[in-house]
């Protein structure tokens, strides 16, 4: 997916990982905020970690729940390779403390399943401010 | 805020009329002070040249005449000694005079100059005479005295004095007036700019007080403006409902709080006190320890405040806090938490506390009030389309499983089998209940029947069983029962509205004549099948024959019968009119119920003219519950197969609605069949129709009332 060149141009790269085809499909047709692209979009943790070697994504939004390797072990290995990267968990999970715990390991914020159209650019839009991590 | 911003530019004017006063104190002294002590001895010492001056004005003439006293003297041979005496001390006083009004501002002038020459010049002739220590007189022979010599000569001094003083005398007096007028003039200026400085010195004085007076004030008013918004916040902190205070990174308590968290938690220090102490006990370990965590994270830079908030483990929890007595009671608290940023780090989390038990209960209170407001309502309606004899024994029956229900319940057991043989006999009865309450159209019962076969279905899914898993349905039953006695009392009401209305013994036949078909009639069929179909997407009609003839002690079972196979028909059976047509068939479905008596007894046989039943569906359905192994099912045959719907807990239907799809249905048939000592029969051809045939032995009718 090419992506305009120059600094000043650069759109912030997205990447989706959720299990559900569906999910990923909705996420990536709803999100409408034009200084986004997605850039890739994976079904489990181990793909996801493949695909984000391959497409260096800014933003990522992140399914806790999957088979092959789980959100938060996954969130844990995108921090590690690419510390300023900026997460945002997608779940459906009713558990606060797990939820908390994939913030621990880096990500930056949290939306609960099912969203909004409006929710998840409103989410967006604030992952996309925070400023950067040195 | 206000207040931060004010005081900076407070404190600057406050420095700028310091840095004022100083300057001006600095100039009355610079300006007004020394030039004014300069001044004064100035005038001082003009004064004193002045006085000087005044007092000299005359010792030029006391000079010639005590000279020309002194030549009169020496004239007749007089004592001189006293004329010297004065001479000298004329001569010194004038001398120090001169001296003192050199020495003055007025040393300067030409007139002084000329009169120190002049003096000079009349003190050297004077000198001879100032200096004169011989004797002037001798006495002689020839009687009288003479003079000596230095008499002579003093004389001849004394002359020549004379002269000169008497010639010098008016330009010396001259010169020391106009040194005197000067002097004059000189000590009147001097003291009107003493007095110009001395007034401009209280002038500045007064500037100089008046400044530290405004500075006073000015630092009243910001004392005074501090203590105000000290006030204010104290006000604030007081009046709010909620409960606000800092954490700091030990996550401690700050000093400062609003009294509102002392009525939430009922304690009254907190300052230093730590976040876990404090919601120690009132809310469970895991959730304190998620909500530590959480605090943790706003702590941290990474996360985002906003995109956190859905996860705030204490967003609403319910709490047991003291209450005002010596019990507790519970409450539910809504706790905020938000970054406070220092200038590079985020110094606090402010931590907001609200009561919110009286919303929280309010809300739940409205959402039953507004539930059973619709049951009541629904309730209601649903009651009025139902004739009361019809409702009364429905509401006889519907106790009557529920007592069977209650009896199951009771039943001491020990084994897992035994747990669900109960489960699935208390299953047969609700689902009796359940069937007629959807005839009579009594959407509360019906509701509430499903909710309870909801439990244990649930029950029936876990790998194992206790008797405590059976509590909850003792709740459901009460429940139950105590909706059937609501109903109950409300058909009493409107059984003696109906009695106030029509005749008593008009309404007393038509009970007796109606009692004998409650259920099996073809109107109350047909309603029923129409509504069902209504909610599948289906058409169906209802051909019914020798109804009528149903003895009344078959009515229930034969009803209940029915109404079962009815709901299997319309929901399996019978297809979509799109499906219908497609296949060549009319696009209604047609439901025969025939009713007939014999010598042997009587039968029922129920046909529908739908799908069918394919034997290799019920096998794989049977296979996949577990039923049958999929070796056996391969073996049966097809009619063994059809018998396989007798079975308890078998259904295809994925989904569990009101209407069908739980596999009870026929089971109950077969049961109530069976408690005739009845059999029963199914025949069936894909694609054409299922019939059911029931037939009972003649003894049963008579019998089966009474069981």
């Amino acid at each position: 997916m090419p992506v305009p060149a120059g600094p000043a141009m650069r759109r912030l790269r997205l990447m989706i990982v959720d299990d559900s085809n569906l999910i990923r499909r909705r996420i990536e047709r709803t999100q409408s905020l034009p200084e986004l692209a997605v850039v890739g979009s994976a079904g489990n943790g181990e793909e996801a970690l493949e695909v984000f070697r391959r497409t260096d994504p800014d933003l990522v939004t992140m399914d806790l729940t999957m088979p092959e390797m789980d959100g938060i072990e996954c969130i844990a290995h995108l921090v590690r390779l690419k510390p300023e990267v900026r997460i945002l968990v997608i779940s459906a999970l009713a558990d606060k403390a797990t939820a908390i715990d994939a913030i621990e390991k880096g990500a930056s914020g949290f939306l609960h399943k099912p969203f909004t159209d409006r929710q998840l650019n409103e989410a967006l839009l604030e992952l996309a401010r925070i400023p950067q991590h040195a | 805020m206000r207040q931060a911003m004010r005081s900076p530019f407070m404190m600057l004017r406050g420095r700028g009329a310091t840095v004022l006063s100083a300057v001006l104190i600095a100039g009355i002294i610079g300006v007004v002070l020394l030039p004014g002590y300069r001044l004064a001895r100035s005038l001082a010492a003009s004064n004193t040249a002045l006085q000087l001056v005044s007092e000299q004005q005359s010792t030029p003439e006391l000079l010639v005449r005590e000279i020309e006293l002194l030549r009169d003297r020496l004239a007749t041979r007089s004592y001189v000694g006293r004329n010297l005496e004065e001479l000298r001390r004329l001569v010194t006083s004038y001398d120090q005079a001169l001296a003192a009004v050199r020495a003055s501002d007025a040393g300067a002038l030409a007139e002084v100059q000329r009169a120190v020459e002049l003096w000079a010049r009349q003190r050297a002739t004077l000198e001879p005479l100032v200096s004169f220590s011989a004797q002037p007189y001798v006495d002689t022979d020839r009687g009288g005295t003479a003079l000596t010599p230095d008499g002579q000569k003093l004389a001849a001094d004394a002359r020549k004095a004379w002269q000169f003083v008497r010639a010098n005398t008016p330009a010396l007096i001259g010169q020391f007036e106009r040194a005197g007028e000067y002097l004059r003039r000189q000590a009147a200026g001097g003291a009107d700019e003493l007095r110009a400085l001395l007034l401009s010195g209280v002038l500045a004085t007064l500037v100089l007080f008046a400044i530290t007076l405004y500075l006073q004030l000015l630092k009243g008013r910001h004392e005074r403006a501090a203590r105000e918004s000290q006030e204010q916040t104290r006000d604030i902190l007081r009046s709010v409902k909620e409960g606000f205070f800092l954490l700091d990174a030990d996550m401690r308590i700050g000093a400062v709080w609003s009294d509102a968290l002392a009525t939430i938690f009922q304690r009254r220090e907190f300052a230093g006190l730590a976040f876990e102490e404090l919601l120690a006990g009132l809310v469970s370990e895991k959730t304190l320890q998620t909500a530590v965590k959480y605090i943790g994270l706003l702590r941290g830079e990474r996360a985002q405040e906003k995109l956190i908030k859905g996860i705030n483990p204490l967003a609403q929890v319910e709490v047991r806090l003291p209450d005002l007595g010596a019990g507790v009671e519970t409450r539910y608290l809504e706790f905020d938490f938000h970054r406070v940023s220092g200038q590079d780090s985020i110094r606090y989390v402010l931590v907001t506390v609200v009561d919110v038990t009286a919303s929280v209960l309010l809300a739940r209170e409205l959402r039953q009030s507004q539930e059973s407001g619709s049951g009541q309502t629904d309730l209601l309606m649903g009651m009025l389309h139902v004739d009361p004899l019809q409702l009364d024994n429905f509401l006889a029956t519907a106790r009557a499983n529920l007592k069977v229900v209650n009896a199951v319940l009771r039943e001491p057991s020990r084994e897992d089998d035994e747990f669900r043989s109960k489960i699935a006999k208390i299953f047969r009865e609700l689902h009796a209940v359940k069937g007629e309450a959807a005839l009579l159209r009594l959407g509360t019962v019906e509701a509430r029947a499903h909710a309870f076969e909801d439990v244990l279905q649930e029950l029936r899914a876990r790998p194992q069983l206790t008797g405590n898993d059976f509590l909850p349905l003792l709740l459901k039953l009460d429940e139950l029962l105590a909706h059937l006695q609501a109903l109950q009392e409300m058909s009493m009401r409107l059984l003696e509205l109906r009695a106030a209305m029509t005749s008593a013994a008009a309404s007393a036949g038509a009970a007796r004549g109606e009692m004998a078909a409650p259920m099996l009639t073809p109107g109350a069929l047909a309603e029923f099948a129409d509504g069902l179909a209504r909610r599948c997407g289906k058409r169906v009609q209802i051909v019914t024959e020798g109804l009528e003839h149903v003895p009344p002690a078959l009515q229930r079972p034969l009803g209940e019968a029915v109404l079962q196979m009815l709901r299997n028909a319309v929901v399996h059976g019978i297809e979509k009119s799109s499906v219908r047509e497609a296949a060549q068939k009319t696009a209604v479905g047609t439901v025969r119920i025939a009713f007939g008596r014999s010598s042997e007894g009587c039968s029922l046989s129920f046909e529908d003219d739908g799908a069918g039943i394919v034997a290799d569906t019920l096998k794989s359905a049977a296979v996949r519950k577990g039923l049958l192994s999929p070796e056996e099912a391969g073996q049966l045959e097809p009619r063994q197969a059809f018998r396989l719907i007798f079975q308890p807990g078998f259904s295809t239907q994925e989904e569990a609605t009101p209407d069908a799809g739980r596999g009870v249905g026929m089971d109950l048939v077969a049961k109530l069949v069976r408690e005739l000592s009845g059999r029963i029969s199914v025949a069936t051809r894909p694609g054409r129709f299922t019939r059911f045939e029931i037939r009972l032995p003649a003894a049963v009718e008579s019998v089966a009332g009474v069981a």
